[in-house]
């Protein structure tokens, strides 16, 4: 119940994001959340925001502003169960938000976000990423993602008992 | 009546036996590397020592040892590390910062405000400072993260590199992002943090510190470890990477909440005397 409401809060959350970043383009679209809380909704606001990212008109602090919005979407995204099938469908549409926010996400946010989810499904993540037609966004990607694993993995060092 | 003459007696001999042994355990001794002092045998890790850093154990537990060291401070170093004999690098790094753990400059808010006292007069040559500890950080940036606007998750491990480079630290890793705190008093560094300070209200120069997520809607490791950033200005961050906004912007406050704008007080505890001595401090 409590995370019904709080999905129903970042859905109105995500409605006032796209609405201020949309501001300077007539017709933008804005969110319409009658059924909060599953994969369908989520992944509508996913789209939604990748088009945002996508978006020419918008400028770099409207797209930075979408930033958080975009990270609580991506965190509540991975409670949600899924079939196989829905899931490759999901890391489809992630791989392409992270490669539409990748310019603008000065603190590799949407990966870190989603890091977790891509160590579980590393092979879907790391193949779906190659087949990006940009292959520099694809190496930037990848990379980004090299690194926060290496960090995970030496995350000891600037810990550890000898410095 | 016997019986209690006997009993005090037992007694006394028991606290004998245990001073004794507690005596003969105390000593003198040296730390054999940059070294976590932890609040228990692997517990929580309270600071970072330097190599050559004079300790008195005063008991042991599995591989630990209770140490006291600097003026009066207690915690846990692993036995691997301590030596009676003080390590013959340590004339060169660590001499300088031995007996400088000075508890005045600890954990207290009066202790804090004594030492913004003592910046307000001592300002310049901490700005000084802070200035060695962004040019050594943009320089990292430079050396070792090709200059990238984007960080990718070192942000501890960038900064601590920025102040090993700017002669500020001498040692290696002073915790997570999150932890780093008390390594950075230990540098000299004081919380000026306030009430309703935000990253854009927080002074030029300062490290800020961010503690783990709170609440849900957060993931990913910064949500775990937390994140350090040296603010240049309000257009430049200093981490693995030279940003133009800072954390909160891409997570916002909760998922990365400001607990620490770290600043350099008068006296740069681990600093080389070289760098004291240009910076006049």
């Amino acid at each position: 119940m409590k995370k019904l409401i709080l999905l129903i809060l970042i859905s109105m959350q995500v409605n006032v994001a796209f609405a201020q970043a949309s501001a300077p383009k007539k017709n933008a679209p804005v969110a319409k959340s009658a059924q909060i809380g599953s994969w369908v909704n989520i992944r509508a606001d996913l789209i939604r925001l990748t088009q945002q990212f996508q978006n020419k008109n918008l400028s770099e602090d409207q797209k930075v502003s979408l930033l958080p919005v975009t990270n609580e979407l991506l965190s509540y995204m991975q409670d949600i169960q899924l079939g196989t099938n829905e899931k490759m469908e999901q890391i489809q549409i992630v791989v392409q938000l992270l490669a539409s926010s990748l310019e603008y996400d000065f603190a590799s946010s949407n990966a870190d976000t989603v890091y977790f989810e891509y160590a579980k499904y590393k092979g879907a993540y790391i193949q779906t990423i190659k087949q990006l037609t940009n292959t520099r966004v694809a190496k930037e990607l990848l990379s980004t993602f090299r690194d926060l694993e290496a960090t995970a993995n030496n995350v000891q060092s600037e810990a550890g008992e000898v410095f | 009546m016997r019986n209690l003459h006997r009993l005090i007696l037992q007694i006394t001999s028991f606290t004998v036996t245990l001073m004794l042994a507690t005596t003969a355990l105390a000593g003198i001794e040296y730390t054999t590397a940059g070294v976590n002092v932890r609040q228990g045998p692997w517990g929580r890790i309270l600071t970072g020592i330097p190599e050559g850093t004079k300790i008195m154990t005063l008991s042991k537990k599995n591989e630990f040892y209770r140490v006291k060291f600097g003026n009066g401070r207690v915690g846990w170093i692993h036995s691997k590390y301590i030596s009676k004999e003080k390590p013959k690098t340590a004339g060169t790094e660590a001499d300088y910062c031995e007996g400088c753990l000075d508890p005045s400059i600890g954990d207290s808010i009066s202790s804090a405000s004594e030492e913004i006292k003592k910046m307000a007069l001592y300002g310049r040559g901490a700005a000084c400072i802070s200035s060695k500890i962004i040019s050594a950080a943009k320089s990292v940036i430079k050396s070792r993260y090709g200059n990238r606007t984007r960080g990718r998750g070192d942000c501890a491990l960038a900064v601590r590199q920025a102040l090993n480079k700017a002669n500020v630290w001498p040692g290696g890793g002073i915790g997570h992002a999150k932890d780093m705190m008390p390594g950075l008093r230990q540098m000299g560094f004081v919380n000026v943090i306030k009430s309703g300070m935000t990253p854009e209200s927080a002074p030029e120069g300062t490290i800020l510190v961010y503690g783990k997520a709170r609440g849900s809607g957060c993931r990913g490791l910064g949500s775990t470890y937390g994140h350090v950033e040296i603010k240049e200005n309000n257009n430049s961050y200093l981490y693995d990477g030279k940003v133009k906004f800072n954390i909160q912007k891409a997570f916002g406050a909760r998922c990365r909440p400001l607990i620490g704008v770290m600043k350099m007080s008068t006296s740069c505890k681990t600093c080389k005397q070289s760098v004291k001595k240009s910076c006049g401090v």
